[in-house]
């Protein structure tokens, strides 16, 4: 059984503090875990407690708005492999545009019967203000099947989630309650300021103006 | 949706739509009745703490220079309570007509931060040839909300720079500046702002952070991705509740039914 970080003593959670700064500078993790040793240090504890490896579970979640989530793809993985099914999920798919719905199902492996979770539809998506996500229009049953597939596993198999929203769905959450925008870090700009400060620290004139011209617009 | 480049402080002031910096003033914990009072009240004083006037005097010596020249004037150091010292100080008050009066003091100080801003390389890229002051107004999207903000500087490639006075510019006190004074729900309300304006989003959003103090230690940051997201959802959440208040036409302070407190951590044992 896993241990919470918390009940540890100091030389584990030392430990813990050097094995947080080995995966930092692995490369192997994602920049917003990379950039942040301790949400290194409470992913492993969240890793164990989901009883995975931590650089696996570290590039399968994503935090959006202070909130941790887990990819749909990696909830599925965590849910066939759990034995809790046989085979993977199937997905009924039915209308077109507007009328779009997907309804998830999977054969229980205790029971060996097949189960359904709600079906979720564009007529749902619109409703809830998840439609605000451009995705679904570029790709609606893409959308669709991600939420029917978490709907049948927040359902009926609960412990795989661990209480964790998946990444789609506060995205979906953020896009429909509030004006909240993607971030705008690009690492290129940083990186190309870092070039010129390291450089010969004075900027190309002629970008400058494009700036000012960009600004004047 | 505007971009104004050359609009006076006290003009911008004056908008009557909701800046940068007021809206952690209506999240918890404080309440719709602290932010109408600083912010909505048209009684309301603008009152400038001597922090805030060396914050102001810095950002003009190191943003606009030729201003801070041609609009200031230091204060001689007259006893204004002798005849002489009167008469020095007449004399002065009126060749100071129109300009701003700082102490020597002041002067000194705010010259010795804005030397240690351009001495610092990454500063000076930042800075050099950069638009500066730059205002907008703009009403957010989602909740119908004017909102105004006031960007230090935009630097080349969609950069905006955002110049502050602070006591410590060490990363992790900085940090916690960022989290204490909300810069990032401000960073996160001047890159939608920008975006409104001019249609294109930032690429980055740094901080110059320089020291009140002597040796005025220079440091510059850029808000990482997590920092800008928790930004941008109190900001529309401190929208939302200014659009409902606004609305409703009230602007509630604290709960009137009485609530159970707790000794806090520290104190516990």
């Amino acid at each position: 059984m896993s241990e919470s970080i918390a009940l540890l003593d100091a030389t584990k959670i030392e430990q813990i503090k050097s094995h947080a700064k080995i995966i930092a500078a692995s490369g192997l993790v994602p920049d917003h875990f990379a950039k942040n040793p301790q949400a290194i240090y409470t992913a492993i504890d969240m890793a164990r407690a989901l009883k995975e490896e931590p650089v696996t579970f570290m590039q399968n979640v994503y935090f959006i708005g202070g909130r941790a989530g887990m990819y749909a793809q990696y909830m599925l993985s965590r849910l066939r492999r759990s034995g809790a099914i046989r085979g993977t999920v199937r997905y009924r798919v039915e209308g077109k545009g507007d009328s779009l719905a997907v309804t998830c199902s999977a054969v229980d492996a205790e029971t060996g019967e097949e189960i359904f979770g709600p079906t979720v539809s564009m007529s749902m998506a619109n409703a809830e203000g998840w439609t605000k996500n451009p995705k679904y229009r570029s790709m609606p049953e893409v959308m669709l099947r991600k939420r029917a597939v978490t709907f049948l596993v927040r359902e009926h198999y609960p412990d795989v989630l661990m209480g964790f929203s998946t990444v789609e769905e506060l995205e979906d959450m953020a896009h429909g309650s509030r004006t909240v925008r993607a971030t705008v870090v690009e690492d290129d700009a940083i990186a190309d300021l870092n070039a010129k400060i390291l450089g010969d620290g004075e900027p190309e004139s002629q970008v400058v103006e494009a700036a000012e011209a960009e600004v004047a617009r | 949706m505007t971009i104004l480049l050359d609009m006076p402080a006290p003009e911008y002031r004056s908008l009557d739509a909701v800046g940068g910096t007021a809206l952690k003033d209506i999240l918890p914990p404080h309440t719709p009745l602290h932010f109408w009072a600083r912010h909505v009240d048209p009684s309301r004083e603008f009152k400038e703490t001597p922090a805030m006037r060396l914050g102001t005097l810095a950002h003009l010596a190191i943003l606009e220079p030729e201003r801070w020249e041609a609009e200031m004037i230091v204060a001689p150091a007259v006893d204004r309570r002798t005849k002489s010292g009167k008469e020095a100080w007449a004399a002065f008050l009126t060749e100071a007509a129109g300009k701003e009066i700082v102490s020597a003091e002041d002067a000194a100080l705010v010259e010795s931060i804005a030397a240690a801003v351009r001495s610092h390389r990454g500063a000076r890229v930042l800075l050099q040839g950069a638009a500066t002051e730059v205002s907008l107004y703009w009403r957010d999207a989602h909740t119908g909300v004017l909102c105004k903000g006031r960007m230090d500087a935009v630097a080349r490639h969609d950069v905006i720079v955002d110049l502050k006075t602070c006591q410590d510019a060490s990363p992790k006190a900085f940090e916690r500046s960022v989290a204490n004074f909300g810069y990032h729900i401000q960073a996160a309300h001047y890159i939608d702002g920008y975006e409104a304006a001019t249609g294109a989003r930032p690429r980055a959003y740094v901080w110059i952070a320089v020291e009140s103090s002597a040796p005025h230690g220079v440091a510059v940051y850029a808000a990482d991705a997590a920092m800008l997201e928790v930004g941008a959802e109190k900001r529309a959440m401190a929208l939302e509740i200014i659009a409902e208040c606004a609305e409703a036409g009230e602007w509630p302070g604290y709960p009137d039914e009485i609530q159970t407190i707790s000794l806090p951590g520290w104190a516990a044992y």
